[in-house]
């Protein structure tokens, strides 16, 4: 079709004769054409119609079918050029206008069909579901890539798996660690049981409200249909995510529980791996489904309600028990992320049960960018609902963002997620630093005199901003824009009323809080404000337990590994405004109420400094993007190599990874990107996992390319 | 600028009408409503209606209310935690190791996706080579992986639109089941029973699996098997009971066997003898794949030949059941009228040169077109016809398969047609039990019950063609197919034929016959000599009211299907086990529909 349009235009442009020449008979032939056939055809229904009437329709004909591929054998036929040039003239405007009308059109429709291409998809969905038994390749593909943007049908059809083009790393070029390592005659030793992370792994809508039937069995996250039914519906969908702001497990009438087994965690969504190269390594060298499983669980709940609503745990001690027994060699695990707090709980918990069992069934523990001492980030989300960047969420983080989901809303989803109250920093000042110093701060920043140990830095907000605020309460955050327009001062010392170490953030966070809030942090984090918390007497279905009171099992011949990425900047620590009155602070808890709604504090977004490591009202450490290396390296580096955090002389190994930016696109990655998840595919890892999964653990040993020796040394070790 | 032409207005007027009515549709029914009143019927296509519309393509019905949503406001609430044992072919397979050729499958469904058909005609002999099995061992072959999806999302959906127990878990999930309740336990389908523990330790995994689950909930638990799946599970039992003495009645509350093949499948003959499998219910879509066209019958052959779970399904229990060349037990009293039987298993028609080339010649679509009236083999009456019993049918297809199935036969299928014929083995690793012969567990406690569907012409019988050769004795395993095939000409000229296409068809689900899935369930397990500690067993049969091969609409009407696989989407059924797993099942009598009590009078209780 535009084809055929630019052509004409180019007729139309060009004034040459020889062009016209060869022009002119294609039209005309084209007109002659039909009239042959009109006559041929009046001719069949023995003259019935007035040759009349056919005289409008053959000045038409020429637009309506252009350039007939039948022009050259139809020339042949006709020899009358003359009324061709008063016609050719005529078309030649008519088609002038043709051109920009169609090519509206065309655009229009196009914006039509790409606007209503949810519709389309569904539409399409059905199709193929009618048509299912062998459908031609066509016919799936009916909507061309761009206007599709349904997954369900490629989930059902099995495509989602692969990604797209753009996005893959896989040339063929490189060769897979697990290939090479498989050359060199590695084979599976002990069974693999993966445990997941925070927000990488699949929830399934069991049961649900109304608005949210269509999604009934299928995966509200982690998968687009998680971005349909979010965008279609988001307060259906923050409904459905949401637990229970009491019990922390189902609310009334929704139930959402992890999908099962490695499809679950492999790809977040299509295109997003997680643990699809890990499994593809590990493949690689000849494990399969029987020695290969991924024990998934709901990643919203705290680790006390997993085993209290799950049966996790046991689930989780049946698993192993059935791998070991099966293959009669101990298992080894791999945790990522959250999933090596969640796994160390469930040591303490086994241990009570079974001193021995640790030791008994577990050969090697490989943990992932383990948050062991929880990630500041926590502190933030529960505050104001904001995360710099999610690394766990990469591209939904968009979707996170304050136009589609106001920040009230989030900071309410979040509070009711246990996982995340687990992940509050724990070990107090002693890891995280007092206002005035940290143990990680870097020596420029000492020159500098910026500390991380303020993990909030409170700004001045005066009253009749904070007025203003309240009058413009309903879009908050364009009264920021208008209030950060106006002073863009950033770094304007003056301004801070207030620092506050972990300890004091802990407290405001808790004041801002209500009841259940607290009474939740003090049962499932490890947080270092309360007496009764930090308890470690195997009841993981009443306390989450701290790393620092609670040590690891007795399991002399275990290898416990710590692998993470360095390199890149996280978010250390915070400098916000506080909307609320200083006064109503630690107030009244009435116009706390009043204003519930409302967010009260707003990272100060416009706070820079140019040559710091304070971006955008974050203080920024060394990292893999989410935890900061004093999350992921100071008990594997320090107190878990000493007896009071390890009785039993577990073999503690840490092993860093640099980030490395080399693809093309700087997207997920090649093997060298170290970020939080992406590190799951990292080359370097995947060597070192296959080598302590087919029993050469004992030949894999530190590697330190970090300050981090530098910062356990100002770390007490009896830190309490 | 010139006046546009009437063409492109009135394109443009379309473009924008439908634009804005697309845009309005959610004002479509209100509308509908109006003009209804004024009394203008307004009827859009499907598409057209508003966007919630699209909401009801999957999760629910035509029907207002789900069978599930029923039973729950009836008051049903999960009880037994329950583990589903799925069938042959209807589980996906996922590939862990190949060759080249099928590197972009790797850790994908090769089988069990739309994407499997597209795959297959892409690079079938790559696709065949994956799906076989090493035909000596029984196992993977050098270099290639391929291993049973895990969890639910691995049995549902066979493909989209062709829903397996997608229907069941929607209703058990509507009572209130969730993954804590609500496992299966999947198993590489290919494997022949004692292949699933030697390789994959099944019978171990699901043994724990059940205790953990029994475990966890603090209930016994509740098995469902369907078809194959059946077969696998009572041969779990007799291995748990070998390993821990009276397992069964300790963790097993309910066992219900939906469409189980009890004593095997006439299809399985003909598919091992020449690859022809026809009006396949279970295998659906695929059945089209593995039709004539796609696949040619040798490779077929070459195929199914290693599967060790079809030499399972062999037909069991010998003449007594399926009867002898003059008289079975299922026999209809029309048939009896017309001196038919279903007992002459197989029925061959010996060909010799110019009969075969007068065949093919007839066959041949320039023949039809020139004697239309020509077109049945008419003509051939002095053919050579023997009739084979079951017995006699198991030899010709031995003789035609090669050693190695041979040797497979005696282990793994439970036929009477070898003298070597075993008796009760506990060497489950081994052996493949024959049902006949080994009794059910001491599980006093212990309910069974048979749910399977009825109403549906099932194969029972072949007219075959044969092709005689000078050595009768074992076949060349490669060209028994040029040797043997269906006479697709045998036909009776009575309106009530059972004969249809060289297949002579009796009542069942369309994949297994009647007398299959009744019999030991109806009179032998109902007996001390099969069931030692008489627990309860329920018989209950389901009569096809839809038509098969209508579930891909995915609609209501499949709600009454009852053919093999169309009965796990069958509402009364899944009332029924929903009425079972919440408690209820005491409730549950016999519902006998069939003649199947008649048939059951004609077979004897022991079998020797």
């Amino acid at each position: 079709m535009f084809r055929r349009l630019r052509t004409t235009s180019d007729r139309d442009t060009s004034e040459s004769g020889t062009e016209s020449g060869s022009v002119t008979p294609k039209g005309t032939a084209v007109s002659q054409g039909l009239e042959e056939s009109q006559r041929q055809s009046s001719l069949g229904i023995q003259g019935e119609q007035p040759s009349s009437s056919n005289a409008p329709n053959t000045s038409q004909a020429p637009r309506r079918d252009g350039t007939s591929v039948d022009a050259g054998v139809q020339t042949l036929l006709s020899g009358d050029y003359v009324p061709a040039k008063r016609k050719r003239k005529r078309r030649r405007n008519a088609c002038g206008c043709c051109f920009n009308k169609w090519t509206a059109s065309f655009v229009a429709m196009a914006a039509i069909i790409y606007a209503s291409r949810q519709p389309l998809t569904r539409m399409q969905d059905r199709v193929v579901d009618t048509i299912s038994p062998i459908v031609p390749e066509w016919a799936t593909n009916v909507v061309p890539e761009w206007a599709s943007n349904s997954t369900e049908l490629q989930r059902k059809l099995g495509i989602d798996i692969q990604m797209p083009s753009l996005f893959s790393e896989d040339d063929g070029s490189k060769r897979r660690p697990g290939r090479v390592l498989y050359e060199e005659g590695l084979r599976p030793k002990h069974p693999v049981i993966v445990v997941p992370g925070f927000v990488t792994s699949g929830l399934v809508l069991w049961e649900g409200k109304p608005c949210a039937l269509r999604f009934f069995r299928e995966r509200i996250w982690g998968s687009m249909t998680m971005t349909h039914s979010f965008v279609r519906n988001t307060l259906c969908w923050l409904e459905h995510m949401a637990l229970d702001e009491k019990t922390g497990a189902d609310p009334p009438g929704v139930k959402l529980r992890a999908a099962e087994g490695l499809e679950a965690v492999d790809y977040f969504m299509p295109g997003y791996h997680v643990w699809a190269k890990l499994i593809e390594a590990l493949a690689d060298v000849g494990y399969d489904s029987n020695m290969l499983v991924g024990e998934t669980y709901d990643w919203r709940l705290a680790v006390p309600v997993l085993q209290q609503r799950d049966g996790y745990f046991t689930r989780l001690k049946n698993r192993i028990e059935v791998m070991h027994e099966l293959h009669g060699e101990k298992v080894m695990v791999i945790s990522h992320s959250w999933g090596d707090n969640v796994f160390r709980n469930f040591m303490v918990w086994a241990s009570t049960f079974d001193r021995e069992w640790v030791e008994q069934h577990v050969a090697v523990y490989s943990q992932i960018a383990g948050p062991t001492l929880g990630v500041p980030k926590s502190i933030s989300s529960f505050l104001s609902g904001e995360t710099r960047d999610t690394a766990e969420l990469g591209f939904v983080a968009a979707l996170l963002s304050d136009s589609m989901m106001p920040r009230n809303k989030r900071v309410s989803l979040f509070r009711t997620w246990g996982a995340g109250i687990g992940m509050l920093p724990s070990g107090g000042p002693g890891f995280w630093g007092n206002t005035t110093w940290a143990p990680d701060d870097t020596p420029e920043m000492r020159q500098q005199g910026t500390s991380y140990g303020p993990m909030l830095t409170e700004f001045k907000v005066s009253k009749e901003d904070a007025l203003q605020a309240e009058r413009h309460h309903s879009s908050l955050s364009e009264f920021i824009m208008h209030y950060l327009d106006k002073r863009a001062t950033p770094a304007d010392k003056d301004r801070v009323t207030h620092r506050h170490d972990i300890d004091s953030a802990m407290k405001i966070l808790l004041a801002d809080g209500d009841a259940n809030f607290k009474e939740h942090v003090r049962n499932w984090a490890a947080v270092h404000v309360d007496s009764r918390s930090c308890k470690c007497d195997g009841h993981p279905e009443e306390y989450y337990f701290s790393p620092l009171n609670c040590p690891l099992p007795h399991a002399p011949s275990l290898h416990m590994f710590c692998m993470y990425g360095v390199g890149l900047p996280t978010e250390r620590s915070y400098q916000y405004l506080n909307f609320q009155h200083p006064k109503t602070l630690v107030g009244t808890s009435e116009g706390r109420r009043e204003r519930q709604a409302e967010v009260l504090w707003k990272i100060n977004s416009e706070s820079n400094e140019v040559n710091g490591t304070l971006d955008h009202g974050i203080r920024l450490s060394d990292g893999d993007g989410t935890v900061p290396l004093l999350s992921l390296g100071a008990l594997c580096r320090k107190h878990w190599r000493h007896d009071k955090l390890n009785p039993s002389g577990i073999r503690l190994v840490s092993r860093e990874y640099v980030h490395e930016v080399t693809t093309q696109f700087g997207f997920r990655g090649s093997g060298k990107s170290a970020d939080h998840v992406d590190i799951l595919s990292h080359d370097g890892v995947l060597s070192d996992i296959i080598r302590q999964a087919t029993g050469h653990a004992a030949d894999v040993h530190d590697e330190i390319h970090s300050d981090l020796d530098d910062i356990v040394a100002q770390i007490s070790l009896h830190a309490d | 600028m010139k006046k546009p032409s009437p063409l492109f207005t009135t394109l443009a007027a379309i473009v924008a009408i439908a634009a804005a009515a697309f845009t309005f549709r959610d004002q479509v029914p209100a509308v509908q409503k109006q003009a209804s009143e004024w009394g203008i019927p307004i009827n859009l296509p499907d598409w057209f209606k508003p966007s919630t519309q699209f909401g009801a393509r999957r999760g629910d019905s035509n029907k207002p209310v789900r069978v599930g949503v029923l039973m729950k406001n009836e008051g049903l609430k999960p009880k037994y935690p329950v583990v589903i044992v799925p069938g042959f072919v209807t589980s996906g397979l996922q590939l862990w190791q190949g060759h080249n050729c099928s590197a972009s499958f790797y850790r994908r469904r090769i089988w069990g996706s739309l994407e499997m058909g597209r795959t297959a005609l892409r690079d079938l002999d790559c696709w065949l080579t994956h799906m076989r099995l090493d035909p000596k061992t029984g196992e993977d072959p050098e270099g290639i992986k391929l291993r049973a999806l895990e969890g639910l999302e691995a049995i549902e959906w066979f493909m989209p639109g062709y829903a397996v127990w997608a229907k069941m878990t929607e209703g058990l999930s509507d009572i209130g089941y969730d993954p804590n309740m609500l496992e299966t336990e999947t198993f590489d389908w290919r494997l022949a029973v004692p292949k699933m523990q030697q390789r994959d330790k099944w019978f171990t995994r699901l043994k724990l699996r059940i205790e953990n689950l029994r475990q966890l909930n603090e209930k016994k638990v509740a098995v469902l098997s369907h078809s194959w799946g059946d077969n696998v599970f009572r041969n779990f039992l007799v291995w748990v009971e070998g390993e821990v003495d009276g397992w069964t009645e300790k963790h097993v509350h309910t066992y219900v066997n939906i469409g189980g093949p009890t004593l095997g499948v006439p299809k399985s003959m003909s598919t091992y003898l020449s690859g022809e499998t026809r009006d396949t219910a279970e295998l659906g879509a695929i059945g089209n794949m593995l039709s004539n066209q796609v696949v040619p019958s040798h490779k077929r052959t070459w195929l199914f030949r290693t599967w060790g779970a079809g030499i399972g399904m062999l037909p069991n229990g010998g003449p007594r059941i399926w009867g002898n060349a003059t008289w079975a037990p299922d026999d209809t009293d029309e048939m009896r009228e017309h001196n038919h039987t279903f007992g002459a298993f197989m029925i061959e028609n010996q060909l010799n040169k110019t009969m075969l080339a007068e065949k093919e010649a007839i066959r041949s679509p320039l023949w039809r077109a020139i004697f239309p009236w020509r077109h049945t083999a008419a003509s051939l009456t002095d053919r050579v016809v023997k009739n084979h019993d079951i017995d006699a049918a198991m030899e010709l297809v031995l003789a035609n398969a090669g050693h190695d199935f041979r040797q497979h036969v005696k282990q793994w299928g439970a036929v009477h047609a070898d003298p070597e014929s075993r008796q009760c083995h506990v060497d489950a690793e081994k052996y493949f039990f024959d049902p006949l012969k080994c009794p059910l567990p001491k599980a006093p406690s212990l309910s069974l019950f048979c749910l399977y569907g009825i109403g549906v012409p099932t194969e029972r019988s072949y007219y075959y063609n044969h092709r005689g050769t000078a050595n009768a004795t074992e076949g060349d395993p490669t060209n028994s197919h040029e040797l043997w095939w269906i006479d697709v000409d045998a036909k009776e000229h009575d309106k009530n034929s059972t004969l249809e296409d060289g297949v002579r068809k009796c009542d069942g689900d369309a994949t297994v016959p009647l007398i299959s899935s009744g019999t030991l369930c109806r009179k032998h397990w109902r007996h001390k000599t099969l069931n030692p500690s008489g627990f309860r067993v329920v018989s209950r049969e389901y009569p096809n009211k839809g038509k098969p091969g209508q579930r891909y609409e995915g609609t209501s009407k499949d709600a009454v299907s009852a053919d093999h696989v169309g009965i796990l989407s069958n509402e009364a059924l899944i009332e029924d086990v929903l009425r079972i797993v919440s408690g209820h099942g005491d409730e549950l009598q016999d519902d006998i529909l069939s003649d199947i009590d008649k048939i059951v009078a004609n077979i004897p209780l022991e079998q020797t």
